[in-house]
């Protein structure tokens, strides 16, 4: 069931064409992917990934630069036997890497059927839910997505990720990062947006965005429309996904009013 | 068959089952939903939810938007569960919060209550006789009148401050600067005889502040954007989605086609 709503969701966001209202997901599932590439065909429920978990810990680069995960649900066709190699979410869970002191369960390793079922499972999660609750409690509000204000957590150091991985990360010296700019807006009487890069490259680096997402570096120099956004392009390759949804306009609409 | 007939077919085709009590809708019946995914698995009634209670007091941008309601009827499949958790009804029917008239009733609790049945009545009343807390005739009898829907104008409720429908709940929503409203705008018809349409930002936007409708339902935020017509509309797409079952119905021709055919 829960498979259901989640694929419709994933569905919903990836054709978004109007005219009706669309589920707003609880706060513990938004964010969730299900990967179903090849797990059926080789006799097992697909997987449900929860970005909440590992946006807690990690940035964004590490997973979708560093290691190379896609950006739409299903896209980069992992393999079990690519996760037991080391690519992919076997990069991390390989069952030596440590986090917090623990060791990383091994991801796909045949050994021990019990331990798909942490990835393969696609029912309602109890665990999981009081896990996110338990984890939601301690931050931010935010009214959207998973109703936890990550940009605060991040900098008021309640989280603290991840961006560098030994063994798969090659760390370059930083870049100097832009100056927040503003963005003029189209539609007379909405308010400028302020796009800051600084709160962006923590989470992304350069890399994630550019020259994929964004062609351009230069200010103006890739255009683009709110429609396209909703449909998934530019911004909405992540807001409205996993990062916060664009339906909180002002979060972004932050500047004087246009006149 | 004519343009017509097509329209009065897909009104009766979505309308019946929308309706609690047939095709024609009674006043106090306008806007109600029966909501039963799982209430008769459980051994419980369905439940029937009136919007006119709900509306008269809060906006529809609190329920929809913040609490995260969907816009047709059982497409939310709330649990027993959810609401104890806080979420959908149990957001404000949580036994804790305060109104003029003491704590919010609480929804839901698992197993319930011998002693509570009346509490479970309350909502999960589809096929019983309830005597409802609040009487619909009593409590629209001083409204501006309107002829369709609720047989109440809500438009003017609002403005004339009889209503002053409440557009946060503590703890659920996050309060956000507001946005600049639009200028009321009129929209082309297609039809020579129609008059054009008066399209009010203002007046929708205290209801459904901006997030209720885009982008999920107008995708396009500057005019023209987004192309519709009148059979989607009331086949539940674009206005269709409140003005078929909860906003007053299309059948109100001239509350839209405002201006005079030249």
């Amino acid at each position: 069931m829960f498979a259901w709503a989640a694929l419709i969701i994933v569905a919903g966001l990836a054709c978004a064409e109007g005219g009706v209202k669309k589920r707003k997901p609880l706060p513990y599932e938004f964010g969730s992917v299900v990967i179903g590439n090849f797990s059926q065909s080789a006799g097992l429920s697909p997987v449900i990934f929860d970005h909440w978990l590992h946006r807690s810990k990690y940035t964004c680069r590490v997973c979708h630069v560093d290691i190379g995960f896609g950006m739409t649900a299903g896209s980069t066709k992992i393999r079990a036997a690519d996760n037991r190699k080391g690519y992919y979410c076997g990069a991390c869970h390989n069952g030596k890497s440590r986090f917090d002191k623990k060791t990383i369960f091994e991801a796909c390793s045949g050994e021990d059927s019990k331990k798909c079922g942490i990835c393969h499972f696609t029912g309602r999660n109890p665990l999981r839910e009081q896990d996110f609750y338990k984890f939601a409690e301690k931050m931010p509000k935010e009214r959207f997505g998973n109703g936890i204000n990550w940009e605060q957590a991040e900098g008021k150091g309640l989280i603290n990720p991840i961006d560098q991985l030994e063994g798969i990360s090659i760390p370059r010296n930083a870049l100097a990062v832009q100056k927040d700019f503003s963005l003029p807006v189209k539609t007379e009487g909405m308010p400028e947006i302020i796009f800051s890069h600084k709160k962006h490259t923590i989470w992304n680096g350069c890399e994630l965005c550019h020259p994929d997402i964004f062609l351009g570096v230069k200010k103006g120099a890739t255009k683009y429309s709110m429609v396209e956004l909703f449909q998934g392009k530019y911004c909405g390759v992540c807001h409205d996904k996993v990062a916060f949804p664009q339906t909180d306009c002002q979060r972004c609409h932050a500047g004087s009013l246009q006149k | 068959m004519n343009r017509l007939q097509i329209i009065l077919l897909i009104s009766l085709a979505v309308g019946f089952p929308l309706s609690a009590s047939g095709a024609v809708k009674s006043y106090d019946s306008y806007g109600r939903v029966v909501i039963g995914n799982y209430s008769p698995k459980s051994g419980m009634a369905k439940v029937v939810f009136d919007h006119w209670l709900h509306r008269a007091q809060f906006t529809c941008r609190v329920c929809h938007v913040d609490i995260g309601f969907l816009m047709e009827g059982g497409g939310t499949r709330m649990k027993a569960a959810d609401n104890m958790k806080g979420y959908y009804c149990g957001a404000c029917h949580n036994g804790k919060m305060q109104t003029y008239e003491g704590p919010i009733f609480k929804a839901c609790s698992t197993p319930p209550n011998p002693d509570d049945v009346s509490r479970c009545d309350r909502c999960h009343s589809f096929g019983k006789n309830v005597q409802k807390k609040y009487d619909f005739a009593k409590f629209t009898a001083k409204m501006p009148k309107a002829s369709l829907g609720n047989g109440v104008d809500w438009e003017k409720a609002e403005s004339s401050g009889l209503i002053n429908p409440k557009d946060n709940v503590q703890g659920v929503s996050i309060i956000k600067p507001a946005m600049p409203v639009q200028k009321d705008f009129s929209l082309d018809t297609k039809s020579s005889w129609m008059g054009d349409i008066l399209f009010s930002h203002k007046k929708h936007s205290k209801w459904n502040g901006c997030e209720l409708c885009h982008p999920d339902i107008f995708l396009g935020v500057s005019r023209g954007a987004t192309k519709y017509n009148m059979m989607q509309i009331y086949g539940g797409e674009y206005c269709g989605v409140c003005h078929l079952n909860v906003a007053f119905p299309l059948q109100d021709c001239s509350r839209c086609h405002l201006k005079p055919v030249k």
